[in-house]
């Protein structure tokens, strides 16, 4: 692009004087601009902006992009393409998060212990071996037509 | 007897990294100090001033084809060219990429040897039915 090297990130600053030019660049208070913790993971001078989506952006407010609800020459965050409003929501929840997990896990484990109980001690009505018409399909399963079927009774009087 | 009324739902309430807190329950935003309001005025000025210089580009009658955003232009600059020169390895750092880069490599390797260690145990004992292929 056509901006000079002095507009485009650089290293992690050190001196207060790199963060102030750094905070000048990226359109932020001195105040406000906080860069990633020089960890060496590659975030150089970006500004770590708070983790929030922008489904917590104000909608009416006239934002330079609507869709984006971003404004021309605002510092971008750096899981922008994450907090778009077809992605990550962190907008708050009606219910705390703790109490939605707590919840959710006691009716997970409810139903899996029951599902392993039922699986360990299964229970249905007393069945018998399958009873077969025609002499247990004596003809069916091949038997010579001309010699006499065995006799199969299923019952006991 | 009875306890009082529980903690109401706003006391409840604790953000994480998923929810963020409402501006309703958080006390930052309540009374506002003159320094508050200083900073949030010198944000108002520097996102005016932005405003200013984007809506001087759109609505210039010889407005260029493509109006760039800096911001934008940064944030990509960022993403993908500046990781490099400012990646430094550490502690860390290398941990993470030897879990990373090695570690799948190890873990498949050691799943598909006991897979087929298994099966050539179970057809030498004979227990292993070779299934059928038409190919």
């Amino acid at each position: 692009s056509e901006m000079s090297k002095d507009m485009l990130p650089g290293p992690y600053p050190r001196t207060p004087e790199e963060r102030a030019a750094a905070a000048k660049k990226y359109n932020m208070r001195v105040e406000d601009y906080q860069p990633y913790p020089d960890d060496g993971f590659g975030y150089g001078d970006y500004p770590m902006l708070p983790n929030k989506s922008h489904h917590e952006r104000d909608p009416w407010y006239q934002w330079d992009q609507p869709d984006m609800r971003h404004n021309w020459g605002e510092p971008i965050h750096w899981d922008f393409d994450m907090y778009i409003r077809n992605r990550v929501d962190t907008s708050p929840t009606v219910v705390p998060w703790h109490t939605m997990c707590k919840h959710f896990l006691i009716f997970l484990s409810a139903m899996l212990i029951m599902f392993g109980l039922g699986e360990i001690y299964p229970s249905y009505r007393p069945v018998g071996p399958k009873q077969y018409p025609f002499n247990d399909l004596y003809l069916e399963k091949g038997g010579d037509p001309s010699k006499e079927p065995p006799v199969v009774t299923h019952y006991e009087i | 007897m009875a306890a009082g009324p529980g903690p109401s739902a706003g006391q409840q309430y604790r953000p994480n990294a998923f929810v963020s807190l409402p501006a309703e329950l958080d006390p930052d935003t309540y009374d506002s100090s003159p320094e508050k309001r200083r900073a949030e005025a010198e944000r108002l000025a520097i996102r005016a001033r932005l405003k200013r210089q984007y809506q001087l580009q759109i609505n210039n009658p010889d407005a260029p084809a493509v109006v760039e955003n800096p911001a934008l232009l940064r944030w990509v600059y960022a993403r993908t060219q500046n990781v490099y020169p400012t990646f430094r390895p550490t502690p860390k750092t290398s941990f993470l990429g030897a879990v990373c880069a090695i570690g799948p490599f190890l873990f498949w390797m050691a799943v598909f040897k006991m897979d087929r260690d298994h099966k050539e145990k179970l057809i030498k004992e004979g227990k292993y039915e070779r299934p059928f292929s038409v190919f």
